[in-house]
């Protein structure tokens, strides 16, 4: 199956969430090419292509990971931690978003290498104003990662 | 045919020499012939001179008589005397001059009577002048005889005169031709002689050349010869028919330990090396003397006595000298000791080898790059079953099992692509394959070496099937050992145990014993650190729930703005007031956990202790509330406050919320009264903050500092009850108390204790129950759960109007 290229990996066990920051982005004709996964090993599954996802290739990586941390099975620093870890998943833009303030999880993620921390607001205009601006910023303003970068021979 | 040069230019300068000898006898003889003519020239001369003379001496005397006959003068008979006289002479001098020429002789004997005659005429007259006078003289002198007399003779001397001219033209011509001879004949000898000298100093500078040229090769080739000798490191010499040396190169000079080749001149080998050595070396150059036929490379230990022998390789043979003459021996010999020790060394290596590998247990193979078995010693025999003369030539893949095959393939293949190679240098284990088909295990260790034809293998290879079984024995045997030493360890170790828990238990009672006045303290403390544990428990409990209630509030409130905002259309007024109201209840909701986490974090938070002045905390907490004072008139009033050991931060936090609930409940009054200030009360400094707001009833002042407790509705004051809360927990984590004064209508105080804490965190109040109990609570002591916000006084405390409502936090027991 030809799949279009994902462009948001969205790592969400609420499918509430999922499906508000999925509306967000949508109405904001951010982004189409969303993957939802509801939990940290299926999300690494994605990202490895292993296991469900073994047909996929890993030379079209998503161009976006938005992660909660408070995950079923793998937990969101473990996905982090793999991600930054392995040189194929490493120049992917991380952004944690997540309901935690807890100051261990901010300090754990930078020290991982995230590339943004994001706290869920509650209110919804001002999580759908977060959701939107890290779309545009991350899919608009800023400059992806080079290609070669996912060539490794 | 040509001539040696010495013999050219000999026969060059003989000819030069006879030509110039020939050349000096005609130039000589051509002088004296010229000298001869000229003579006769000289002498016709002469005689023409004479014969003037004789004919100016008549004339003088004729003159002479004449005078005297006709003056009688005798002076002139004294001049006549004279020229008669000397025409005699002469006449004489005539005579003799014309002896050679027949002609003139017979002339002059006809002139004399002439001249006799005359002078008898003259005599006549003069003798007749002086007698008889003149005129008799006078006519005898013109009877004319002397004039006749005078004429003939004029006449005879005019033919001796023509004579003579004749015969000087024909000497002058004869003269003339001489001398031209001469010059012609001196010049062509000279010429010649030149002619013949060039060609002899050609031939001379030709030669000299020829033979500078050939000195030059010469010296050029004894170069050559003295650097051949001087460097060659054979031994070269030269030996005369008596083997005496006569001359070795610098090599031979210091094997015999010479400092100069020169000194070995006239020696022989007796002088140098052994008897042995010498007397060999001397036969073998007699016999080729003798024979002519050389000595070549022959092997020979030339021993030099009390020297290590030098083995050598000898080429002798005769030399002779330009004429053929025998003139002795010329000899090289190259020092072989090395080589011959080399070989001697790799024979003896050899025959180590054999000796090893044929008395080896182990089987030994080599084998080449293409794995084809080039040696195979008796162990491998013994090993493998087959034969030397079976395997030898033979593929190395017959010993090796099926299985392993393909990886053998491809290691070789490595090593000799790559130089790398697991097996090589060490020792491993494998299986090998017998000739008659079985496996067995076998030890292999791998050398390589490279030659000109490729690479070789050599591997040691050892049966191990012995051991293999011996080590499986050892093995059991080891399991069995450790099994028993186990029992047995366990065994020690449970007796140790026993006596160790006897030593523990009369430890215990000793101490039980000792310490049991401190017994319950110690238990109070672990009570504390159990509470102080599930405190933390349920503040992570807290959190977790706030946050996992912050979700389902977005999702309400995100569908909610969903709906109102893409389906505003098909929603009538009522629908539309009541998603805000769902809206709001969310908002409202997250208000409260958000509150709820600050109050779980400050719980959770460590203590930073700092001695802080708490005015300027209360100055800080004032700045912060700037907000809310806006259009308020409120009339504050400070005291200065001491100094404290305290979280800056929390402390903060505490006046924050105290000024805030001061302010917020003096909202009713016109004029607003906010007093801090500080007391003591037993013996501990106290800080309060007072209002005169509306205060409250302290029937409920226990609800105050619990959580979401209001004591007035949300309508007139906003709020989530949960600021006194936080006060509370950071008071608490302080180990301070805090407590209220109030009444309706009447304001409020709220004091707290800054004083050295007791214990602190040792909380077995009823709030702390409350707050932080948890059913894992031991001991007996106070084991509420009561859920997470209802106070409930567990202390027989009767709050009354008035009086002071305790918040303790210290380890007092209830």
């Amino acid at each position: 199956m030809a799949a279009p290229e994902v462009e948001i990996l969205l790592v969400e066990d609420s499918p509430e969430d999922a499906e508000l920051t999925i509306h967000t982005l949508r109405h904001h004709r951010l982004s189409n090419h969303i993957h939802v996964a509801e939990d940290g090993a299926q999300a690494l599954d994605f990202l490895f292509c292993r296991g469900a996802y073994s047909d996929r290739s890993p030379e079209h990586p998503p161009r976006l990971i938005m992660l909660d941390l408070k995950l079923p099975k793998v937990d969101g620093l473990e996905v982090l931690q793999a991600i930054k870890g392995n040189v194929w998943t490493q120049p992917i833009p991380v952004i944690v978003l997540t309901s935690s303030k807890e100051e261990f999880d901010l300090m754990k993620c930078y020290q991982l290498g995230v590339n943004s921390y994001i706290q869920k607001p509650v209110d919804f205009s001002q999580f759908q104003n977060v959701i939107r601006q890290l779309g545009m910023y991350w899919l608009l303003v800023n400059q992806p990662p080079p290609s070669e970068l996912f060539h490794h021979s | 045919m040509r001539l040696s040069p010495e013999k050219e230019i000999k026969a060059g300068f003989g000819l030069a020499l006879a030509t110039l000898v020939a050349l000096g006898v005609a130039q000589y003889q051509s002088a004296r012939h010229f000298a001869q003519k000229s003579h006769w020239v000289v002498h016709s001369n002469q005689v023409l001179r004479e014969l003037e003379a004789t004919v100016n001496l008549m004339d003088d005397a004729a003159a002479a008589e004449r005078g005297y006959v006709m003056t009688g003068g005798s002076s002139y008979l004294k001049t006549y005397w004279k020229s008669a006289r000397e025409v005699n002479d002469h006449l004489n001098q005539l005579h003799n001059l014309t002896e050679d020429n027949p002609d003139q002789q017979q002339w002059l004997q006809q002139l004399q009577p002439l001249v006799s005659r005359i002078f008898h005429i003259f005599q006549r007259s003069m003798a007749l002048r002086q007698s008889n006078g003149f005129s008799s003289a006078r006519e005898l002198i013109l009877a004319g005889s002397a004039e006749e007399a005078m004429t003939s003779i004029r006449m005879l001397v005019g033919d001796m005169r023509g004579e003579e001219f004749r015969l000087l033209r024909e000497r002058n011509a004869a003269a003339e031709a001489g001398h031209w001879k001469t010059l012609h004949s001196i010049l062509l000898g000279t010429f010649v002689a030149l002619v013949i000298i060039s060609a002899a100093a050609f031939l001379i500078l030709s030669d000299v050349r020829q033979r500078v040229q050939a000195e030059q090769e010469l010296q050029c080739e004894r170069d050559l010869l003295h650097t051949l000798m001087d460097n060659v490191p054979d031994f070269i010499y030269f030996k005369d028919p008596a083997s005496r040396f006569t001359r070795i190169n610098r090599a031979q000079a210091q094997a015999l330990g010479l400092k100069d080749p020169a000194e070995a001149i006239g020696k022989t080998d007796f002088d140098y090396f052994t008897l042995e050595h010498a007397r060999e070396a001397f036969e073998d150059e007699q016999t080729i003397l003798r024979t002519g036929e050389p000595v070549i490379n022959k092997i020979e230990r030339a021993s030099r006595s009390g020297q290590p022998p030098v083995w050598v390789s000898t080429t002798k043979m005769i030399i002779r000298d330009v004429k053929g003459e025998v003139i002795g021996t010329f000899g090289v010999s190259r020092d072989m000791t090395e080589r011959r020790q080399a070989e001697e060394a790799l024979r003896a290596s050899e025959e180590k080898f054999r000796a090893v590998t044929d008395t080896a247990n182990d089987a030994i193979i080599s084998a080449d790059q293409s794995g084809t078995i080039h040696y195979w010693n008796a162990a491998a025999e013994r090993i493998f079953g087959y034969s030397e003369s079976e395997i030898l030539g033979k593929p190395l893949t017959l010993l090796i099992p099926e299985r392993l095959r393909d990886e053998h393939e491809k290691g070789m293949q490595r090593y000799l692509e790559t130089g790398q190679s697991r097996l090589l240098g060490k020792t491993v284990e494998l299986a090998g394959l017998r000739k008659d088909g079985s496996e067995f295990p076998l030890d292999l260790s791998l050398a390589s070496w490279r030659t000109a034809e490729g690479v070789f293998f050599t591997g040691l290879i050892r049966d191990i099937t012995v051991r293999k079984q011996a080590e499986k024995a050892l093995l059991e045997a080891k399991d069995d050992l450790e099994k028993r030493v186990a029992e047995r360890t366990a065994e020690l170790a449970e007796a140790n145990a026993q006596l160790e828990n006897e030593l523990a238990l009369r430890k215990r009672a000793e101490e039980e014993i000792r310490k049991l006045n401190e017994c319950l303290e110690r238990r109070v403390q672990e009570r504390t650190a159990q509470l102080e544990e599930a405190n933390k428990e349920l503040e992570a409990f807290t959190y977790t729930v706030a946050h996992d209630l912050r979700a389902p509030l977005r999702h309400m409130s995100g569908f909610a703005r969903i709906l109102v905002e893409e389906y505003a259309p098909a929603l009538d007024e009522n629908a539309r007031h009541y998603l805000d109201r769902v809206s709001e209840g969310a908002r409202h909701m997250g208000q409260l956990v958000d509150d709820l986490l600050n109050l779980s974090r400050v719980g959770r938070k460590e203590l930073s202790l700092q001695l802080t002045p708490l005015d300027s905390l209360v100055e800080a907490a004032l700045d912060e509330l700037e907000p809310e004072l806006a259009g308020r008139e409120i009339e504050w009033r400070f005291s200065p406050l001491p100094s404290v050991r305290c979280d800056a931060t929390l402390l903060k936090q505490v006046f924050v919320n105290l000024l805030s609930n001061a302010v917020k409940y003096t909202r009713t009054r016109k004029r607003a009264v906010i007093e801090v200030g500080h007391t003591t009360r037993d013996q501990q400094p106290v800080i309060f903050v007072r209002d005169n707001g509306i205060g409250f009833d302290m029937a409920y002042s226990k609800k105050l500092f619990g959580i979401f407790q209001r004591l007035h509705s949300s309508k007139d004051f906003e709020g989530n009850g949960v600021g006194l809360a936080i006060v509370q927990r950071i008071l608490q984590k302080h180990g301070w108390k805090a407590w209220t004064e109030a009444a309706i209508d009447q304001g409020a105080t709220f004091f707290f204790t800054v004083g050295a804490p007791q214990s602190p965190g040792v909380d077995s109040s009823d709030r702390s129950s409350k707050n932080g109990a948890s059913p894992r609570c031991a001991n007996g002591l106070s084991n509420e759960s009561h859920g997470a916000a209802t106070a409930d006084p567990a202390e027989s405390h009767q709050p009354a109007k008035n009086q002071p409502t305790e918040v303790h936090y210290g380890c007092a027991r209830s």
